[in-house]
């Protein structure tokens, strides 16, 4: 009788134990920081649960989320895998310079749902001549330099291409995005533009800013975005997030509101990009002094968040509508704010995605 | 219930471990056939009931052979294990194979049939082979009668090859259920095959799978040359780590309670040929249709080209209820008929690095048509394999095969013998088992690792 199969046995089933006791006790978090997602709850017996099979999954649900070092676990497996030369995992490209991406490819684009939002757009902007059309091109698009080699990515000119041959006044900013490429136009670790990028794009629309108008100011060095979330373990930079003041403007220039234009007590959580506009809010309007009598109503994605603070330059009211959460009715809320222009901005990959904007189908 | 899950592998394991380890030796069997409940319950609550009903009818039946045998009334010991076959066959075709048979006749002729869609029970192509392997045997007076129900449902229900197999005959078995001896010998060794067949199956096959899984969901018709090769590569490796390393936890959990189950594959891609390969592939399953249908129609003595036709047909069949696995069998019937029957392919030299690669290629189009949807798309599938009107390269080419070289490698070398041959050889000459057993250890870390990998579900958007 080897000693050795004597101690490995014991080890080993210590192990198995140990593994099982830990887990039971570790009832400390009940919300994922990394995952964005509440864990599951220890369920309770139930005959009908227990028939159907579902006590069973639920049980099985709740260890695997509660595991004893569940999340350093999987960081060693994020980082065998790609080791062993895995660049996607969980759908984010890992790229060349610390460059993360959607991963978005032909397979598992929504070219239908595009095409339906496309035509939804075509037919409220006939009916609505104010309005304006902007996609915001994907990283993977404007860099796709640093994709990892050999790495597919849809071919979002075409999607352009196609927009541009419909009646929409579509406001193309790839040329811009592929002029300044050389500057931080979007996050590393994340999928949204940087500040720097959506000024950009607000100076082509406007055309009467200049950097220097502003401070850029740095509100966190440690920005890590939705994109590290899905590789933990294996990405090591933090971006920076910028805000920009207009020098000219004064400091109560924002004459009502009802949602902050910086919420700084976000900058604490794990999604810092919701210090812009407080996070994806299903209506928020914003008056400024500035007594030109024009407003403007932007349906939008999370993209326009860091947009908004340059808008509020031209406009005395800006309303803002995520119409993923907004439920009222949009008819109405046209009629009675009557914007003197109407701005659609949409990422290009989320825009491909949403449903929200069955909301502007149909409006008579 | 899965080996591959936290629950069996912090929770139910250890519990029964535990459990059997702490009562008295004739209170074991109890301990395994309440687990082994537990164990299929977990995962059919309901339908345990027909897998409780199938193993007393062959329990029953065993009885009354052994009863009328005594009385050497040999009609009524034909009547009852023709009872037996028929039962067993008839519950396995009415779960399994019903829809498939409904379907096939709508289609002869041209009908709408209302009949219900029937859930197949989990691992009942095992138990019910399992169970007329018993009857069978006791007919055929290769084992005695066992009468005590307690220690049959023991056996039918033995938790580590209850869902997956590998199938054991009663008579490999009969003896382990009374005179097992475990050791901590034993019980290591047991140990160490889990985690090897746990790292085949989580690390090995669960990411070469999703390679093949990514190639599968592009439409044949678009593939390469170069992409086609790599998704049937892809399979060829997944479905070897999947199977065999459930095979390998099984065996080694039986060897944890001092069972010794017998192996279930045995390198089948070190195969020289089509024969070689189905004495290495699933030999569990082969063995059970070569005792219970080849050699009772007749074997290689009367009429053995159709008899062996009939055997693969029906192992197809076994696989799953659709044409595909039909024609797969057919396949490798073919093949063998062949091998069986012209000359120079039998008295070929082995050990030739072509033969091997020919057998491999063989094979791999076998797998093609395992898990196309349908002769047609197999057929496409093949096409591209072959450079018929087919590019070389396509855009996923490259990525994918950059992304996943390693790993190719790696299940390449361990579908060979090599590693366990030099590991043998350095354990000869140096006696070191600590750093052995450290590497087990290491080994189940890293298969924890990637089944946690596998329960990681981020959300972009945050709603309450």
């Amino acid at each position: 009788m080897k000693k050795s199969n004597i101690v490995f046995s014991i080890l080993f089933v210590a192990i198995l134990i140990m593994g099982g006791i830990l887990t039971l006790l570790n009832n400390k978090s009940f919300f994922s920081f990394t995952e964005n997602r509440y864990l599951a709850l220890f369920p309770n017996f139930d005959f009908y649960n227990f028939k159907e099979g579902k006590y069973m999954l639920d049980l099985e649900n709740y260890v695997n989320d509660h595991l004893i070092g569940r999340e350093n676990l999987i960081k060693l497996k994020n980082k065998v895998q790609y080791y062993m030369g895995k660049r996607d995992i969980q759908d984010v490209y890992i790229g060349k310079n610390d460059y993360l991406f959607e991963k978005v490819t032909s397979d598992n684009f929504n070219f239908n749902r595009l095409k339906e939002n496309i035509e939804i757009v075509n037919e409220f902007s006939q009916k609505y001549k104010n309005t304006k059309f902007l996609l915001v091109p994907s990283k993977g698009y404007i860099y796709d330099e640093y994709l990892p080699s050999f790495a597919t990515y849809i071919e979002e000119k075409e999607i352009f291409d196609y927009i541009k041959e419909m009646n929409i006044n579509f406001i193309d900013v790839t040329d811009i995005f592929f002029q300044r490429k050389s500057e931080k136009l979007y996050y590393k670790t994340d999928h949204h533009w940087t500040t720097l990028g959506a000024f950009y794009v607000y100076n082509y629309i406007f055309n009467n800013s200049k950097i220097d108008d502003y401070n850029w100011v740095e509100v966190s060095d440690s920005f890590k975005g939705t994109l590290d979330s899905k590789i933990i373990g294996l990405n090591k930079i933090s971006d920076s997030i910028y805000l920009a003041q207009n020098k000219k403007l004064l400091n109560d220039f924002i004459v009502n509101s009802n949602s902050y234009l910086y919420d700084w007590e976000k900058l604490k959580n794990k999604n810092q990009y919701d210090f812009f506009l407080g996070g994806n809010t299903d209506e928020v309007y914003f008056e400024t002094n500035n007594k030109n009598g024009k407003s403007i109503l932007i349906f939008k994605d999370s993209f326009a968040n860091s947009f908004v603070s340059f808008i509020l330059n031209d406009y005395q009211f800006v309303y803002i509508i995520d119409l993923r959460y907004f439920n009222g009715n949009v008819l109405d809320y046209i009629k009675e704010k009557n914007p003197t222009d109407i701005l659609i901005l949409y990422g290009l990959n989320n825009f491909s995605d949403d449903i929200g904007l069955l909301k502007l189908q149909n409006i008579k | 219930m899965l080996f591959s899950s936290f629950i069996f592998i912090f929770f139910f394991l250890p519990l029964t471990i535990i459990c059997y380890y702490l009562v008295p030796k004739k209170t074991r069997n109890f301990v395994l056939l309440f687990f082994s409940i537990l164990f299929y319950m977990w995962g059919e609550p309901i339908y345990i009931f027909i897998m409780l009903f199938s193993t007393l009818f062959d329990y029953i039946n065993g009885i009354f052979l052994d009863y009328f045998r005594n009385k050497n009334n040999n009609l009524v010991v034909k009547i009852i294990l023709i009872i037996s076959i028929v039962g067993n066959l008839g519950i396995l075709t009415f779960f399994k194979y019903s829809n498939f048979l409904v379907n096939n006749l709508e289609n002869i002729l041209n009908v709408n049939i209302n009949f219900p869609l029937i859930v197949m029970p989990i691992g009942i192509s095992f138990y019910t082979f399992q169970t007329m392997s018993y009857t069978i045997d006791v007919y055929k007076g290769i084992v005695p009668v066992q009468k005590n129900i307690w220690k049959f449902a023991t056996y039918v229900m033995l938790f580590p090859q209850l869902i997956a197999g590998p199938i054991i005959k009663y008579s490999d078995i009969y003896n382990d259920l009374d005179k097992r001896r475990e050791s901590f010998e034993m019980f290591s060794s047991g140990i160490k095959r889990f985690i090897i067949g746990l790292f085949k199956k989580v690390v090995l096959a669960n990411s070469i799978g999703s390679v093949f899984v990514t190639i599968k969901s592009i439409s044949f018709d678009q593939l390469s040359f170069f992409t086609a090769w790599i998704g049937a590569l892809a399979f060829t490796f997944q479905i070897y780590y999947d199977f065999s390393g459930y095979s390998d936890m099984a065996i080694g959990i039986g060897k944890m309670f001092g069972f010794n189950f017998k192996e279930n594959f045995n390198y089948p891609y070190m195969a020289k040929n089509i024969t070689d390969f189905w004495r290495r592939w699933h030999i569990s399953l082969s063995t059970w249709f070569k005792e219970y249908v080849y050699i009772p129609l007749g074997g290689n003595k009367k009429h053995k080209n159709i008899n062996l036709m009939i055997v693969w047909l029906l192992t197809g069949l076994w696989h799953g209820a659709s044409w595909n696995f039909v024609f797969w069998g057919a396949y490798f019937g073919i093949l063998l008929i062949l091998e069986k029957n012209i000359n120079f392919l039998k008295k070929r030299k082995t050990c030739n690095i072509w033969a091997h690669i020919f057998t491999m290629i063989l094979i791999i189009i076998g797998w093609v048509f395992f898990f196309s949807e349908n002769l047609s798309s197999s057929f496409l599938y093949l096409e591209k394999m072959f450079l018929i009107k087919t590019n070389i390269v396509d855009k996923y080419s490259f990525y994918l095969l950059f992304n996943n070289l390693v790993l190719f490698i790696i299940c390449f070398i361990l579908s060979t013998d090599k590693l366990e041959s030099l590991l043998k050889n350095i354990k000869n000459k140096f006696d070191k088992p600590f750093i052995f057993n450290l590497a087990y250890i290491f080994l189940f870390i890293l298969s924890i690792a990637f089944l946690a990998g596998d329960t990681y579900n981020p959300f972009l958007y945050f709603r309450f």
